[in-house]
């Protein structure tokens, strides 16, 4: 028997802090990604595949999404695919997945109630949230094994018990599971793959949704030999969509050129999502160098998002004697701006004087180079 | 620069005048007004700074009042830098006509005007205006205009100046307060900083149009939370009002079946009650035969009891009966007697009133009699009456009917005849011709002597013969119209009397008054007849007949014998009869009345003996057809034995009733109909609410509100992201600013001091304790030592207002002087200050006088008595115009 397990698809979802036309395209991405899952399914030729939960990212999701769910599920074909509901779409009265039924071919197994269904030669055991927050485990409903066929079970909850004593939300006791004669339990709601238990398995979002997600963007193809025997899981990554968290010490203003080095070896720019927090010391114009890069480097990525408290200005030698070139008050308001204790203001505020003395020596015809 | 002397021709009404002499200290030039201190001014004015060539029109006004083609001049001779200038200007003219002698220098025309520019260090300005402000440099300082007193050195507006002083104090203090990078950042950091701030500090538009960008976005975005979170809350509800369904089914269901074994026991029940129902009824009739059985029993026994109380009344009756009829018999006889009695007595009333009857008419006879002889005696006086006035009526118709209209007519003709008459009479004329020959008049012979009278009252010719032919015309011709009118007038008057039978008018008026008498008589016999015979000659007439057909009938009883008496006697016998009459009518009808009662209660017994008879017969018959008394009695016995059986039967089917349940079944299914209805009600509304919230998130559904929300949470996000980027710009440049500000400010106030100080030497003669407080290189406010409080020039009053600005430039020409003094021209300042402060002044303006010249011109020299000028020029009131 061989699944393809995947989980917390999240259609729908639009991430807001990138801008409009790179947001849509990111959105559609999710609904391409699926077609590439289908892809892999034929070409793994997989018996089912189970998406552990939160299918969509909202039951209030409208109309237009739920038929580009519909359409790229039909790239699954004949391939059984069960969608379960989890606290992102849970089989609640206002259920997305219950108004993408009629949409969809009857391979498609959509449980609204827990339930234990027969399936390529195996027992299903589905353990849909029928509200957003269950008040304990979604599967405690499963029996002691009774026969000797595979037991799949397919949840969505956390396996972390935060605090002792009090029934967590939606929270799953795999131990316990287990202890009922369970082969493999295919789990959703963590959006990084994550193995719990050689059994128990969190496949992670097949597109991730944050820069701080561990592992996100893969599928599970999961063998399993027969009752009792342990399954055999391989991750595959999937996901077209690139999320990269990079750091960058500045010691000196070449280092500038390193980092668009850096930058620029990044592929797929277009579809790659970068968080950047830099640090170190920088001169004003090797602040102003980076901020033309910066400014450069955000156009051409999906998104840059730049994180510069740790980013210090220090005007060197050279630059305090233009600053401070004229007789008069000038080098006085230098001198006090460096005293400013806050390094974001100290630097925006060294930056700002600065740009008006090289405009000001520029006007006078004093500068080669104009900003 | 020390101003020697002045020297103008031609100069507007100044034929000729100079001032000369004059100090390098204080010079002081007074006199009243238009005794030319102005002009001197002027001309002082125009031979430094303004160029001789062209005629514009500031110019022009220049020109001398009696001399208009005379050329203005002005011969200025000052020292500088110890070398003596002589400058000389025709003003007036298309070409430069200026010369300018120094030493080992003869320049004249443009060479001259730039020459002279360079020394002073002012500017060619407008040709077609004065020179002023900045093209003035120093000098817009130095000099006081008529007029400018009031107002402050305009340092701001004159950059010539600014550089000037600035080189000057940088010169003293060794410092620069921004150099061209420190000016330019200045500005820019202003510019930046107004970007986002107005000028009061508050955030600019654009600035606070991001915030109320954010707090819309936001506002949308919790709008589409909310309705997200409503629609989680209806799904919410929805789930557990389909659980409380469920429940409310169980319920009922349970409900249901405790009602169906209610209603199950009712229905036994129900039989059980038509059972009892069917056996009381039963009762009931039994209990009404025993009823009738009881009731037959009692009627036999009343009917018996009656038939004995009958049969007694009825001997009663039959002997009253017997003895009414007796008393009846009797009363017939005594009726019999009463009856004769009352005819005797009927018959001799009757004799009696024939009697009086027949003296009564004899009476009357005599009576009608003697009114029958009064009447005839009234006939004849009537006849006589009316006979006169018939002979009356007679004579008047006889008369003429003259009546007055007739008359007036007759009169008026004879008053108009009369006048015709006379006016025919007036124009008649009377001619008398006497022959004094014998002549032939009109064929007649006149002989001598003799006269022929003519009364000629027409036209006539009058034939003398073989003499003359004399034509009269009398009355001019109107004659024949006179004639006719009388004529005329005698033929009416004619008919008139004819028509009346009569002859004249006399006769006329005689009928008429004739008629009018007889008239008046005929109308007084009339009223006469009127008055005594009212009734008429019928009427009297019939009344004869009447009174003559009365008596011929009373002729019969015609009697002898005294009526009177014998009618007194016969009335009373009348009397007496018909009383008697009366009594025995009255006795007769008394005991007629009685026989009548009599006979009346003898036939009422007899009826009610009939009656009783008949009542009798029936009720023997009634009681024929009764059973006896005895069966009677046993039919009750039986009947109430029956009704007992029948009344246990139902006491045992009601305990039966009771045993069942009773009444209280009943309630119990009524109370579990209504809790089932109940049930069902809140069944049908959840099922309602239920149907509701489905529809409703079903619509929902189509809403594509979580692509709304992200998208307004994208948007929230963005528009927060602007306005952190634009406060932390904002803030940068606020803080940048602040210390650009701060560092610039206390540089120049370094800078300044010098001009400060060499201000505040002078100032505090005038206003003691005071420190001024500077704006740039003007001064802002008088700050009182020891004092916080800070009095702004611009708020104090004219006078001290024009001090302070006088002593500004007393300051400021210090720091501009340099080395080389720059002379003050002051004319006519310090109007608005009174003598007090003037006096104040003076030593101020002698100690300023030391360092530099001051020319004040001043119409009142006596303020300036003491001020201790070098040379003093007294100028008289139009001394110096050119008569």
């Amino acid at each position: 028997m061989k699944l393809l397990h995947t989980a917390d698809w999240q259609l729908g979802l639009r991430l807001n802090f990138v801008d409009k036309e790179v947001a849509s395209r990111l959105r559609a991405q999710r609904y391409q990604s699926i077609r590439e899952i289908a892809r892999l399914a034929h070409g793994r030729a997989v018996d089912v595949v189970a998406v552990a939960g939160d299918v969509f990212d909202d039951n209030s999701v409208g109309p237009g999404a739920l038929q580009q769910a519909a359409d790229a599920l039909e790239a699954f074909g004949e391939i059984p695919v069960i969608l379960l509901p989890g606290n992102h779409d849970a089989a609640t009265p206002d259920s997305a997945l219950e108004r993408l039924r009629p949409l969809v071919a009857d391979t498609v197994i959509i449980p609204l109630q827990p339930e234990s269904i027969e399936l390529a030669g195996a027992e299903w055991l589905l353990c849909p949230l029928t509200t957003r927050h269950h008040r304990g485990d979604p599967t405690d409903w499963i029996a002691e094994r009774d026969h000797d066929r595979l037991r799949i079970v397919v949840a969505h909850g956390g396996t972390q018990q935060f605090a002792a004593g009090v029934d967590d939300i939606n929270f799953i006791r795999y131990e316990a599971l287990l202890r009922k004669g369970i082969d493999y339990v295919a789990l959703g709601d963590w959006h990084g793959t994550l193995e719990q238990d050689p059994r128990v398995w969190y496949a992670g979002a097949h597109e991730a949704t944050r820069f701080r997600e561990q592992d996100p963007g893969n599928v599970l193809i999961v063998e399993l030999s027969g009752a009792g025997a342990l399954p055999i899981v391989e991750k595959v990554p999937v996901a077209s969509v690139r999320w990269r968290r990079e750091t960058f010490e500045f010691q000196q203003d070449a280092d500038v050129d390193r980092l668009a080095q850096r930058l620029d070896a990044i592929d797929q720019k277009s579809s790659t999502l970068v968080r950047l927090e830099l640090g170190g010391s920088l001169s004003l114009e090797g602040r102003e160098r980076l901020d033309a890069l910066l400014e450069d480097a955000g156009q051409r990525l999906a998104y840059l998002r730049i994180r510069d408290a740790e980013l210090h200005v220090s005007p060197t030698e050279e630059e305090l004697a233009t600053l401070q070139g004229e007789p008069g008050y000038l080098s006085r308001v230098v001198t006090g701006l460096q005293e400013i204790e806050d390094e974001t203001q100290r630097s925006d505020a060294l930056m700002l004087l600065y740009r008006y003395v090289q405009e000001s020596l520029a006007d006078q015809g004093r500068l080669d180079t104009h900003r | 620069m020390w101003i020697k002397s002045v020297q103008v021709k031609n100069w507007r009404g100044l034929a000729e005048a100079e001032l000369t002499g004059l100090s390098s200290g204080l010079n002081v030039v007074a006199g009243p007004n238009e005794s030319g201190k102005s002009r001197f001014v002027e001309a002082l004015r125009f031979g430094l700074f303004e160029s001789s060539k062209g005629q514009p029109a500031f110019k022009s006004r220049l020109r001398s009042w009696d001399a208009p083609s005379s050329r203005p001049q002005v011969i200025i001779e000052f020292d500088i830098r110890g070398e003596h200038w002589t400058v000389n200007k025709t003003f007036l003219q298309q070409a430069f006509n200026t010369t300018l002698i120094g030493p080992n220098v003869n320049l004249d025309g443009e060479d001259a005007e730039v020459r002279l520019r360079q020394m002073f260090g002012t500017d060619l300005g407008n040709a077609q205006r004065p020179a002023e402000g900045g093209q003035l440099g120093r000098w817009s300082l130095l000099w006081i205009d008529q007029g400018d007193s009031l107002n402050a050195p305009d340092v701001a507006g004159n950059a010539p100046v600014q550089g000037l002083l600035q080189e000057h104090l940088s010169g003293e203090v060794g410092l620069v307060a921004a150099g061209r990078t420190g000016q330019d950042v200045l500005r820019f950091a202003d510019e930046t900083w107004r970007r986002y701030y107005t000028a009061g500090g508050q955030e600019s538009v654009a600035f606070r149009r991001l915030r109320d960008a954010l707090a819309e976005a936001k506002g949308k975005r919790e709008a589409l939370e909310q309705r997200q979170q409503q629609l989680v809350a209806d799904a919410d509800r929805l789930t557990a009002l389909q659980t409380d369904y469920d429940d409310l089914e169980t319920r009922a269901g349970r409900t249901r079946t405790e009602l169906g074994a209610a209603e199950t026991k009712a229905q036994q029940l129900a039989e059980v009650a038509g059972k009892l129902e069917l056996l009381a009824a039963q009762e009931q009739n039994l209990a009404a035969a025993s009823e009738t059985a009881t009731g037959a029993l009692q009627e036999l026994e009343e009917l018996q009891a009656q038939r004995d109380q009958f049969e007694q009344e009825r001997e009663a009756l039959a002997e009253s009966t017997q003895a009414a009829i007796g008393a009846v018999r009797t009363a017939d006889a005594t009726m019999q007697e009463l009856n004769e009695a009352v005819v005797q007595a009927e018959a001799s009333l009757d004799a009696c009133q024939t009697r009086t009857r027949q003296l009564l008419q004899a009476q009357q006879a005599q009576g009608a009699q003697r009114e029958l002889e009064g009447k005839q005696r009234q006939l004849q006086q009537l006849t006589t009456l009316q006979e006169d006035i018939r002979a009356k009526g007679q004579a008047l118709a006889a008369l003429p009917a003259v009546t007055v209209a007739r008359l007036e007519q007759l009169r008026t003709i004879e008053n108009n005849l009369l006048e015709a008459r006379a006016r025919l009479q007036g124009a008649a004329l009377r001619l008398s011709i006497t022959a004094h020959q014998p002549l032939t008049l009109d064929g007649d012979r006149l002989d001598t002597a003799v006269t022929r009278d003519y009364h000629i009252t027409a036209a006539q010719r009058i034939e003398v013969a073989g003499v003359l032919t004399l034509d009269v015309r009398p009355g001019g011709g109107e004659l024949q119209g006179m004639q006719d009118d009388v004529i005329r007038l005698q033929r009416e008057q004619r008919e008139l009397l004819g028509e009346l039978r009569l002859t004249d008018l006399a006769s006329a008026t005689s009928a008429h008054d004739d008629a009018k008498a007889l008239r008046s008589r005929i109308e007084d016999l009339q009223a006469q007849l009127q008055d005594r015979f009212p009734m008429g000659r019928e009427d009297l007439e019939g009344e004869i007949a009447r009174l003559e057909g009365q008596l011929d009938q009373w002729r019969a009883i015609a009697t002898d014998e005294d009526v009177p008496a014998a009618l007194a006697e016969a009335e009373a016998a009348q009397e007496r009869a018909a009383s008697a009459a009366v009594t025995a009518r009255a006795r007769r009808d008394e005991q007629q009345q009685l026989a009548a009662s009599n006979s009346l209660e003898a036939e009422r017994l007899k009826e009610r003996l009939a009656n009783l008879d008949q009542q009798l017969a029936q009720l023997k018959q009634k009681l024929e057809a009764k059973p006896d008394l005895e069966a009677a009695r046993q039919r009750l016995r039986d009947a109430q034995a029956s009704q007992q059986e029948q009344a246990d039967k139902v006491s045992k089917t009601r305990e039966e009733y009771v045993s069942l349940g009773g009444d209280t079944v009943q309630a119990d299914v009524q109370r579990l109909q209504q809790a089932m209805d109940g049930l069902k009600e809140r069944l049908t509304n959840a099922h309602h609410d239920i149907i509701r919230l489905q529809e409703s998130l079903r619509l929902a559904g189509n809403d594509d509100l979580h692509e709304a929300l992200q998208k307004a949470e994208a948007e929230e996000a963005a528009a927060e992201e602007e306005l952190r980027r634009t406060e932390r710009a904002a803030n940068t440049a606020s803080l940048v600013r602040e210390w650009v500000r701060k560092e610039y400010n206390e540089e120049r106030e370094a800078l300044l001091e010098p001009l400060r100080r060499a201000i505040e030497r002078y100032l505090v003669r005038l206003f003691p304790n005071t420190r001024p407080q500077m704006d740039d290189f003007q001064i802002a406010g008088l700050q009182t030592q020891g004092a916080g409080y800070v009095e702004l020039v611009d708020e104090l009053s004219g006078g001290a207002r024009e001090q302070v600005s006088l002593l500004t430039r007393l300051g400021l020409a210090e720091i501009l002087a340099g080395e080389e003094g720059w002379p003050l021209v002051l004319d006519d300042v310090l109007v608005n200050t009174d003598p007090n402060r003037i006096k104040a002044m003076q030593p101020v303006l002698y100690e300023a006088s030391r360092r530099h010249q001051i020319l004040l011109f001043t119409c009142h020299g006596s303020l300036f008595d003491n001020v201790g000028a070098d040379r003093w020029v007294e100028l008289a009131g139009r001394r110096f115009v050119s008569s």
